[in-house]
Formats: structure tokens, C-alpha cells, sequence
């Protein structure tokens, strides 16, 4: 689950990380009135969205005069907000995050994330503040100082150490300041289950201050469970509708491009399933996992939510049965035709446990346009034919 | 031979009493795996499945000499679980439950090799030697016994390639599904060499998928020390 800067930066407040000022606004009244509380005499109006690049395109502005808080929050609170990470379609700005100008002498970034190979997180910092991390990685790898810190240990001295010479901060009253900035960081980091921090930029004031100036936060979805508080941070209107609704039944659905509507079980056979569907000449619709608890109800859900994408031409339900009984699934496909108008052709595989009651289930069942499949390169070649047919 | 686990291999099951624990210890059961006890707190000295049942690890492995668990507790208990286990001496935990919080499964794991405990999983469908013994959840009909070793991030893809080996003529040594979560435990690098040395394994089938670098680690590791042939799919 992701959040907004805002959020980051209460949770930031909290553990003592300096972040400026700010108050975030649902209407231009609101963010008159919190430029107002702030003071002044600069202030930066914000769009909050959950995606980066936001400055590039346009979200992010500077304020000289409450009369410009004004009229920018005017202009970015309902704009379609489109960057590198929001796709062609953008993202609806909702709410605005109004923040005390800060005096920016240098622009740093700072992470935390997981690092797999190592099993531990890993402080990622560079001096390349302000841009994309993903492009310095590429660019000039070597401007990125990487700390792993093991959990057992925490985050000691020695850590600190190397962030700080790493990025070159020789004066003692900023590198205690540095430290202290990313020990927090790490500390909030683990207590959250934070999944990715990243502070871009973290910027050092005239005066010597460390200060986050963005920050963007990624949790853990297995471990919201023990954190209520974050739990109710999220926005569900940053998250597709489509997907949400899916979630809500167990199933997991990514909406794609192409024509051909999958429905299958498990993550990697769902992707396989992708793959052989290219191979053969055809384009996935969807990406669709019914997951381990498939039965009649959640396929119907499964097929409405396929239905609603007019590109789809035709379906192909793909489940290989571990946990998942082929025989439930069958009656879950007879069960969606009732409730749902399936009106393209379904390509139907169903192997593993209760494979052959499925096919009785079915064959019984006789229903005109549900086209049985042996195995996953002929229900593919079934499933893209069927497609082709339809145009 | 086959790796890691076969028929004469004993295993406890943790979370033994639990809907989806009996539900996959009756299966396994029924395909032979010798599981000969199992644990859930506060229910030890009770009988279940024919099993006895054991307050805690310790215990079960003194009584029984397991040396294999498979563990279904919930989420949120499974990194007490796999330390557990780690600590009463097990040697290897296969780790079932999906949904584990990614910061348990570290700590987790990290004592797990501290104490020398091997790991597979979490969320993953477990670890099977071909009509010799099954550990966890997977069809075990679909794993004819043959020469081809797989090893694959997905569960169903397990299956998927387990069936296509099978209905090729061939069949499988021992299949493990090494879960794709952030944290794992054996994953291609540990596994491919125990495939390497076991000859009953003529062949390797490595099923990918995407989300971090362990197969290009994998493949940097397959060129240099890996002399049976090797099959790669990455979805």
C-alpha cells in the first residue's frame, strides 16, 4: 500500500525527521487558509498523487503571494496530473499539500528499501538529489552509496559513517545532523513495515539544516494487519477500480490492452498463461488471479469484471488445480453464465484435482459457447482463434 | 536417491490441527510421506489424523526424531514457528502460509541458518521426491517418477511444468517450490547443485518469474558449475 507526501511526512514528524511546514487542503478555500496559517513568504502548492515525477508535470509550483496560493491551487486541484509514473491517462489531483518554501542550498536523496540478495535493508543515498534514482543508477552508479543495515544489530555508528563520507559531508555539526536524519529514517522504516522510503530530494538549508522535502512511503501489505493506523491512511481513490472491486473478492487483476480475457490461478501460471497467449499470436486483456479460494461466486465476479472491458473477444479460464478444485471451478463457470451474460466465446482448461468431474460438470452442462481446452497451448490456440473469429 | 527429502524422511506438522494443516497432512498422508506427529500448542497428548500431537517442536522431535516440518500456522505466526523449529533442531522447514509480513520472514530466516536450518518457502506449494514422499500442497498425481529435477518460483507453474515433463514420457526426481515473496528461503543457487550431485537426476527444469535477480543469479551460476542440461522458463 502506498500513501501520500503528506501521510510520509506526519509519520516523518513523529520519529523526528525535519520536514518544513505544511498542511494539506481538499478545496482552494482550504488552501487560502493554510497558506495563511503558515506565514510565509514562500509557499509551495503540491498536487498529492500517488506517483512520482510530479514536479515535471506541472504538480508542484512555488507561491510568492497568498494571491498565487490562490491561483495555483486553482489550476492543480482537479487537473489530470500526467508523469512518467502515471501512465498516458494521468492521475485526478484531489487534494493539495501547501508547505513553507525552504531555503535549498544543496539537493540529496535518501531510501530505504529491501535488499533481496543481501536479506537485509539497505540506506541508499546519493548526491544526486532531485533526480530520478532509476536514471543516476544507470547513468553513474557510483554516485549512489549503498548501507545495508542487519536487523539484529540495528542501525550503529559506523553505519552513519559511511552515508556521510560517501556523500562527502565533512562538517561535524552536519554529519551528526545526517546521522541522526537517517538513523530515524531507519527506525520508522523497520517499525511500519515500510516496504520503500524515498526522500527525493532531502535537501540541506543555508543554514545547515536537513530537511526531507518530499517523501514518498510504500508498506508492506501482509503486515497492515498490526498497523491500524496506517491502514487508515489509505486512499482508495488513488487505487483502480476495477482492481479494488477484484481485491475484494480475493481475486488479483491488472487490466491491459489486449483482447483476450485470462482468468486462471496463480501468479506465474497467470503470466505464463500471458506469455503463451502472445506466442500464439493473440493479446492478454487482463491479468486475472483467482487465487487459492476460487469458487462459483468469485469466478462469476471474475468473468463481470473481464465483461466490463469492451475489448475483450474472448475468455480463457486457465486454472491448474492445486488447492483449487477444477470441479468448483466448473460449477463457478456454469454458475457466472447465469448471473452474468457471457456473450464471447470461453475457452475452458481445467487440469489437476477433480480435473475429470470438471469436464463431466461441464460437458453436462452443454452450454454453446464454452469450448473445452487439454492443456495450455491448446487452450491458447483456441482461445486466439476464437479472438480472431470475432473481429 | 532425489534430493533433500524421501520416503524414510520424518515430518512434523506445525499447525498440524488447523483446517488447511489437516486438510494437506491427510494428503500427504495419503501419498506415503512418513508425518509422524505434529504440534499445536495446548492441544499436545491429544491424537489427530492417527499422529500425536506435541506442545511444542522440542518435544515432537524428541519423540519422534523428525527431521523435517511443514508449517501452516497463520501469517503472523510464522517466523515464531520457523524459529521454533530452528531452535528444537529441525533440518529443514517448508514453509506453506502465504502472507507472512516480509520484516518476520527476515528475522526469521536469518536465524534459521544461524542454527543451520534449511528453508523453503513461505508462500509456496512445498517440496515433493516422486511417489516417495510430498511435503506440502501440491496435486501429487500430476509427479510421475522419472529423472528431471524442477525447481520453480510459482506454485502453479510447478504443476504446469511437473505435468508438461510428465506427459512428454518423462518424469521427476524431486520438484521444489522455492515461493516468490521478498524473502526466500533455498532458492536456484542452493538447489541446482543438489540436483547436480544427485544422479537420479538426469535433467533440470528452473521455472522463473519476475521480481528480483535470482535467476540471473541462477543463470551466472549455471553456466559455471552446472554440467546436467537445464530447461528455463520465465514468465
Amino acid at each position: 500500500m502506498n500513501i501520500h507526501e503528506y501521510q510520509a511526512k506526519q509519520i516523518f514528524a513523529k520519529y523526528g525527521v525535519p520536514t518544513p511546514k505544511g498542511l494539506m487542503a481538499e478545496s482552494v478555500d482550504q488552501a487560502v487558509k493554510n497558506a495563511e496559517i503558515l506565514g510565509g513568504p514562500i509557499w509551495v502548492v503540491k498536487a498529492q498523487i500517488h506517483a512520482g515525477g510530479r514536479g515535471l508535470g506541472g504538480g508542484v509550483k512555488l507561491a510568492r503571494s497568498i494571491e498565487e496560493v490562490e491561483k495555483l491551487s486553482r489550476e492543480i486541484l482537479g487537473m489530470t496530473l500526467v508523469t512518467h509514473q502515471t501512465g498516458p491517462e494521468g492521475k485526478l489531483v484531489q487534494k493539495l499539500y501547501i508547505e513553507d518554501g525552504a531555503d535549498i542550498k544543496d539537493e540529496l536523496y535518501l531510501g530505504v528499501v529491501l535488499d533481496r540478495a543481501r536479506e537485509m535493508p539497505v540506506i541508499m543515498a546519493s548526491t544526486e538529489g532531485g533526480m530520478a534514482i532509476e536514471d543516476v543508477a544507470h547513468d553513474s552508479p557510483e554516485k549512489i552509496i549503498k548501507v545495508a543495515v542487519d536487523p539484529a544489530i540495528g542501525f550503529q555508528g559506523f553505519h552513519g559513517r559511511e552515508l556521510v563520507f560517501g556523500l562527502g559531508i565533512t562538517d561535524p555539526t552536519e554529519q551528526k545532523k545526517f546521522i541522526d536524519f537517517a538513523s530515524k529514517l531507519y527506525k520508522l522504516y523497520m517499525e511500519n513495515d515500510a516496504e520503500m522510503i524515498e526522500i527525493n530530494p532531502l535537501v540541506k538549508t543555508g543554514s545547515g539544516e536537513f530537511l526531507a522535502l518530499d517523501g514518498k512511503m510504500g508498506f508492506d501489505d501482509s503486515a497492515l494487519g498490526r498497523h491500524p493506523d496506517i491502514e487508515a491512511m489509505r486512499d482508495i481513490s488513488e487505487e483502480d477500480a476495477d482492481e479494488r472491486e477484484a481485491g475484494k473478492y480475493g481475486l488479483s487483476y491488472v487490466s491491459l490492452d489486449g483482447e483476450i480475457g485470462c482468468m486462471v490461478n496463480g501468479a506465474g501460471l497467470a503470466m505464463g498463461t500471458m506469455d503463451t497467449i502472445n506466442y500464439m499470436g493473440g493479446t492478454p486483456a487482463n491479468f486475472l488471479d483467482v487465487g487459492g479460494k476460487a469458487n462459483a461466486e468469485t469466478v462469476a465476479k471474475g468473468f463481470e469484471i473481464i465483461l466490463k472491458n469492451p475489448k475483450v473477444k474472448a475468455i480463457f479460464v486457465n486454472i491448474f488445480g492445486g488447492i483449487v478444485r477444477c470441479d468448483r471451478i466448473a460449477n463457478g463457470i456454469l454458475e457466472a453464465t447465469k448471473l452474468v451474460d457471457v456473450h464471447v466465446p470461453v475457452i475452458v482448461r481445467l487440469d489437476g484435482t477433480n480435473a475429470p468431474e470438471a469436464a463431466e460438470i461441464l460437458r453436462n452442462a452443454n452450454i454453446a459457447n464454452v469450448i473445452a481446452a487439454t492443456d495450455l497451448a491448446d487452450g491458447a490456440a483456441k482461445a486466439v482463434a476464437a479472438a480472431k473469429q470475432a473481429k | 536417491m532425489s534430493i533433500l527429502v524421501n520416503k524414510d524422511t520424518k515430518v512434523i506438522v506445525q499447525g498440524f490441527t488447523g483446517k488447511e494443516g489437516s486438510f494437506h497432512a491427510e494428503q500427504c498422508l495419503a501419498y506415503g510421506t512418513k508425518i509422524v506427529g505434529g504440534v499445536t500448542p495446548n492441544k499436545g497428548g491429544t491424537e489427530h489424523l492417527g499422529q500425536p500431537v506435541f506442545n511444542t517442536v522440542k518435544d515432537a522431535v524428541a519423540t519422534t526424531g523428525a527431521t523435517v516440518s511443514m508449517i501452516f500456522v497463520p501469517p503472523v505466526f510464522v517466523a515464531d514457528a520457523v524459529m521454533e523449529a530452528a531452535d528444537a533442531g529441525i533440518e529443514l522447514a517448508v514453509i506453506i502460509t502465504e502472507g507472512a509480513p516480509v520484516r518476520d520472514m527476515q528475522a526469521a530466516k536469518a536465524y534459521a541458518m544461524k542454527h543451520g536450518m534449511k528453508t523453503i518457502g513461505p508462500n509456496c506449494p512445498g517440496i515433493i521426491t516422486a511417489e516417495e514422499c510430498k511435503i506440502g500442497i501440491m496435486p501429487g498425481m500430476i509427479f510421475k517418477k522419472g529423472n528431471v529435477g524442477l525447481i520453480s518460483k510459482s506454485g502453479t507453474l510447478t504443476y504446469e511444468g511437473a505435468n508438461q515433463v510428465c506427459r512428454e514420457g518423462f518424469g521427476i526426481s524431486t520438484a521444489v517450490g522455492i515461493g516468490g515473496d521478498p524473502i526466500i528461503g533455498l532458492s536456484y543457487k542452493q538447489l541446482l547443485p543438489m540436483f547436480e550431485a544427485d544422479p537420479e537426476t538426469h535433467a533440470i527444469v528452473m521455472i522463473g518469474e519476475i521480481g528480483g535477480d535470482l535467476e540471473i543469479q541462477a543463470a551466472a551460476y549455471i553456466k559455471e558449475h552446472i554440467t546436467k542440461p537445464v530447461v528455463a522458463f520465465i514468465a
